[in-house]
């Protein structure tokens, strides 16, 4: 092994040095031949860690297992809502934590789609876009009011979701992931190119309505604006909470679709498509009330982005928007609720936290990302957080009938 | 109850079908027999509207059905076994069964026949939180008849229910197809085991290449020197 390498780091050095030099080349060569010295320090280290770790794990489980599961998600609850008054001066982190809270949406969004009923689907940002654009054309040229325009967003999306899914959702697998791609660049395209509506390369701009939600905004009688009587310096806080309760909403309706008939339709769809023909489900109609329901969500995303936002750009709505989003449901565990948001929140965060603590690293950002999936889809490819739960009910069903 | 007349059907540029004609009546077994790639299968797919036909006329009880959508099929109360089981791996026995009742409403008549589906195949309901995939060929095979009989059908479709299957079970299961029968549901059934086909079955079709070749009592096949050299081994 060290030998191949020690064969390698030479070859390498060979090859680099008319174009690297010398002394680029040698260090290449000597950094390539400790590779394996390296393993060997971190096998080593990793067989001395792992006692330690596991013991620290456990402890932890045990800690959290104490504590019913009723009390975590209202003390997480709580922390949510009261952290940000206390930050309500640092508009950094409440914006970063409502674009992650936006992200979740969309990838509870796609998680029905891609989850639920196994349907792939590569251009989602398609619809956010949609939602996003109707909201912003509508509050600036009609001052729709926001919850008009969350309405009309999340309406123009799933009417969109539903016009392009009826003659495409023929087609399984591959095949519709390709029309959907082709989707998702066509809106993009769309929304670049038909200026007279959406300013396209120069963006648009909305002016939402907001009927109070608690705020007060900046005014000469008051100063800075206030939430709830509380001055904040953040105009967007109420924003995050909008964005928060959106969230937790969100989370209840998905875990009653999932057990809901429609719910059973869509798993039976993506475990066995003929046979859920022959069970008597209607086949067509539920992957169409998939694909609609998902355009909703991602609808209202996007009303949520542009209302915060006041500004849009088309170049946000691209390809990569499409990807990170199909990574955090992918990475969190499809069809896995807590899965999904734990997965947005990850993959949010990395950037921000490479930027804030290890800003060298921050243009390796796609890479880390990439790294990131490569060694997730070799050692966990059910995700961060499976769907375990019908895994769990049984077992809690057999113990009971026991 | 059933009629097909002049059935065309293919795949792509296929041809599988050519002209089948066959009747199913009430109350009957009807045993549809051939070699591998007879159209057999395919048959079964166009009454069940999965695999749409080119030409011909599929009646059910006097009504064309070659037009509806497999759902309304299941609701009119023609339910199949899919051939290979094709039974919902991640989904527990229970919610196996669940699904083949999804074109039903009244939660009661679907408890009564989740417990009649218990009775027929007692296994299941030991094994009822169990995920499907984890049971065995002849378990999956009784939960695929199970799943379609909790659509309540009046015409079941039965593709190839012995395949791979040990010829203990397969009794076993022939047995259940017989008492089915004798409960008032019609059954179509497939078979590449022709024999044991034809001595459960009043009536039979030979299918060859896309056509019916041969057709009348079941006993009365079993007997054809025809039959017997291509089909039973037998000369």
């Amino acid at each position: 092994m060290s030998r191949r390498f020690f064969l390698t780091a030479a070859w390498l050095g060979a090859l680099t040095w008319p174009v690297l030099g010398t002394a680029a080349a040698l260090k290449l060569a000597l950094v390539v031949s400790l590779i394996p010295a390296a393993l060997g320090c971190w096998n080593a280290l990793r067989r001395a860690a792992v006692v330690p770790c596991r013991g620290l794990w456990a402890a932890l489980e045990a800690a959290s297992g104490r504590i019913p599961p009723r009390f975590q998600i209202w003390g997480l609850a709580a922390f949510l809502c009261v952290a940000p008054l206390f930050l309500r001066h640092q508009t950094k982190y409440i914006n970063l934590a409502t674009d992650t809270l936006i992200m979740v949406l969309l990838a509870l969004g796609l998680n029905i789609v891609l989850g639920m009923a196994g349907l792939f689907m590569l251009g989602y940002a398609a619809f956010y876009a949609i939602g996003a654009y109707a909201f912003a054309i509508l509050s600036l040229k009609f001052q729709v009011p926001f919850w008009g325009g969350l309405v009309a967003g999340a309406a123009a999306a799933a009417l969109v979701g539903f016009v392009v899914g009826l003659p495409s959702l023929r087609l399984r697998g591959d095949y519709l992931a390709i029309v959907t791609l082709g989707l998702g660049e066509t809106i993009r395209y769309i929304i670049k190119n038909e200026e007279w509506l959406t300013g396209g390369t120069f963006g648009c701009p909305s002016r939402p309505v907001f009927i109070s939600f608690g705020l007060e905004p900046y005014s000469r009688k008051i100063g800075s604006p206030r939430f709830f009587g509380w001055p904040a310096a953040v105009e967007s806080i109420h924003y995050y909470f909008l964005a928060l309760a959106m969230v937790a909403l969100s989370v209840v309706a998905m875990q009653r679709l999932s057990n809901s008939r429609i719910g059973r339709a869509w798993v039976a769809l993506r475990e066995d498509e003929t046979a859920a023909q022959a069970a008597g489900v209607p086949t067509v109609w539920a992957k169409l009330s998939a694909f609609t329901l998902s355009a909703v969500w991602a609808g209202m995303a996007g009303v949520l982005y542009a209302a915060k936002q006041k500004f849009l750009a088309p170049e946000i709505f691209d390809f990569n928007l499409s990807a990170l989003v199909l990574s955090m449901v992918v990475l969190g565990g499809m069809g896995s609720i807590p899965g999904v948001v734990l997965g947005a929140v990850v993959l949010q965060m990395i950037p921000w936290f490479l930027r804030d603590f290890f800003p060298e690293f921050q243009n390796y950002r796609l890479l880390i990302y990439g790294g990131l999936m490569v060694l997730m889809m070799i050692w966990r490819p059910q995700g961060l957080w499976p769907n375990t739960r019908r895994k769990i009910e049984l077992q809690e069903e057999t113990d009971a009938v026991a | 109850m059933l009629d097909l007349s002049g059935v065309h059907s293919a795949y792509g540029p296929i041809e599988v079908l050519k002209d089948v004609t066959l009747a199913v009546r009430e109350g009957e077994i009807v045993a549809l027999i051939g070699a591998n790639g007879a159209g057999k299968t395919t048959t079964l797919m166009a009454v069940s509207a999965i695999h749409k036909i080119k030409a011909g006329e599929i009646l059910f009880n006097g009504r064309s059905i070659a037009d509806a959508a497999p759902h309304e099929i299941v609701r009119l109360g023609i339910s199949q076994v899919p051939e290979g089981r094709r039974i919902f791996p991640r989904m527990s026995v229970e919610e196996n069964l669940e699904m083949g009742a999804y074109a039903r409403n009244s939660d009661l008549e679907i408890r009564k026949d989740l417990e009649h589906v218990f009775q027929l195949f007692p296994i299941l309901k030991e094994r009822r939180r169990q995920l499907g995939g984890t049971l065995s060929g002849g378990e999956q095979q009784m939960l695929a008849i199970g799943r379609a009989l909790m659509a309540r059908p009046k015409l079941l479709l039965l593709d190839e229910p012995s395949l791979g299957l040990a010829p203990k079970i397969v009794s076993q299961i022939f047995s259940v197809i017989k008492n089915l029968n004798a409960e008032g549901v019609t059954i179509l059934l497939v078979e590449q085991n022709a024999f044991a086909a034809l001595k459960l079955a009043h009536r039979a079709y030979v299918l060859e290449t896309g056509r019916v070749v041969l057709s009348g009592e079941a006993a009365g096949l079993l007997t054809n020197p025809q039959v017997r050299k291509s089909y039973l081994g037998i000369n």
